[in-house]
């Protein structure tokens, strides 16, 4: 399978033409093959944005070990990975919220640029995820 | 986390007695609950996300942690051994300096930890130093309030 599809890649970049015999429908198909390929190879193509944040989110809480330090917490790969993911997983996070409350508190503050806390509950866990939950909804994030 | 998880990121542990002593929660860390607080998360954080006490600096070194929890009545003392009258707590922190944990002085005279956002455990003090949190460089004490 690899030498035909070597033979109808070279074919290809060679500007394939009726004369090199490949036909118009080969090249079709190799142009998909190289999709699917690519697709295959990038498995954040083949996921959504909240299976895509669970994953990481599961790293997350292994890479953190037993720290209590929430600049460490914040610095590991897979929670700056979450960060990465942009605005748009926001949702996610704000639904993981009301299933297991945990230390997002800083992503949403960096996605979102709000801080829908009182200062008076910093560090209550809870009230902190409350009160995200809360933005969430009149934001229309969590329909 | 399983005894065989805590074990692998503290394996002192092995050599003495501990007893897991609560249910993982992330609500609470061992900072507050060395300062007997299980209602919220203590850090300085550069946003002020979470609680520090008032007019504590938020940095993450030994003089400032050494200040919040004086905010509680504690003072500097030299060693881990158990006073009549006094609860202790000890600061872990790594070569440079940087807090990474704190542990708490049971009237028996063993130690208790939160172990991140885990479970909380009794233990023997030094069972915790290592890789994770470094080594116990600071020690506090403060009167037993009566009863």
């Amino acid at each position: 399978m690899s030498a035909v599809v070597a033979s109808l890649a070279g074919a290809l970049s060679r500007a394939p033409s009726v004369a090199d015999g490949v036909s118009t429908e080969a090249t079709a198909v190799l142009r998909e093959w190289y999709s699917a390929r690519r697709h295959f190879y990038a498995p954040t193509t083949r996921v959504t944005l909240a299976q895509r944040f669970l994953e990481l989110s599961e790293t997350w809480r292994e890479e953190r070990g037993f720290s209590s330090s929430i600049s460490e917490m914040v610095l590991s790969p897979a929670y700056q990975q979450v960060i990465g993911l942009g605005p748009k997983v926001v949702p996610s996070i704000l639904l993981e919220l009301t299933r297991q409350p945990d230390h997002w508190f800083w992503a949403l503050r960096m996605l979102t640029r709000v801080d829908p806390v009182p200062a008076e509950s910093r560090g209550n866990v809870p009230a902190m995820a409350k009160y995200w939950i809360e933005w969430g909804e009149s934001e229309g994030l969590l329909d | 986390m399983s005894r065989a998880h805590i074990q692998s990121s503290f394996p002192r542990l092995k050599q003495s007695t501990y007893f897991i002593t609560s249910r993982a929660t992330p609500n609470y860390n061992c900072i507050a609950w060395a300062a007997d607080d299980d209602t919220q998360y203590w850090w300085p954080d550069s946003m002020s996300l979470y609680y520090w006490p008032k007019g504590i600096d938020r940095t993450e070194d030994l003089d400032a942690f050494s200040s919040a929890f004086a905010t509680l009545g504690y003072e500097p003392c030299d060693a881990a051994n158990q006073e009549e009258g006094f609860e202790k707590i000890a600061i872990f922190a790594d070569a440079q300096g940087k807090p990474l944990h704190a542990a708490r002085q049971l009237p028996n005279g063993a130690w208790t930890s939160k172990l991140g956002s885990a479970e909380d455990i009794q233990h023997a003090l030094f069972t915790l130093e290592g890789k994770s949190y470094g080594m116990v460089q600071r020690f506090m004490r403060r009167p037993i309030s009566g009863p």
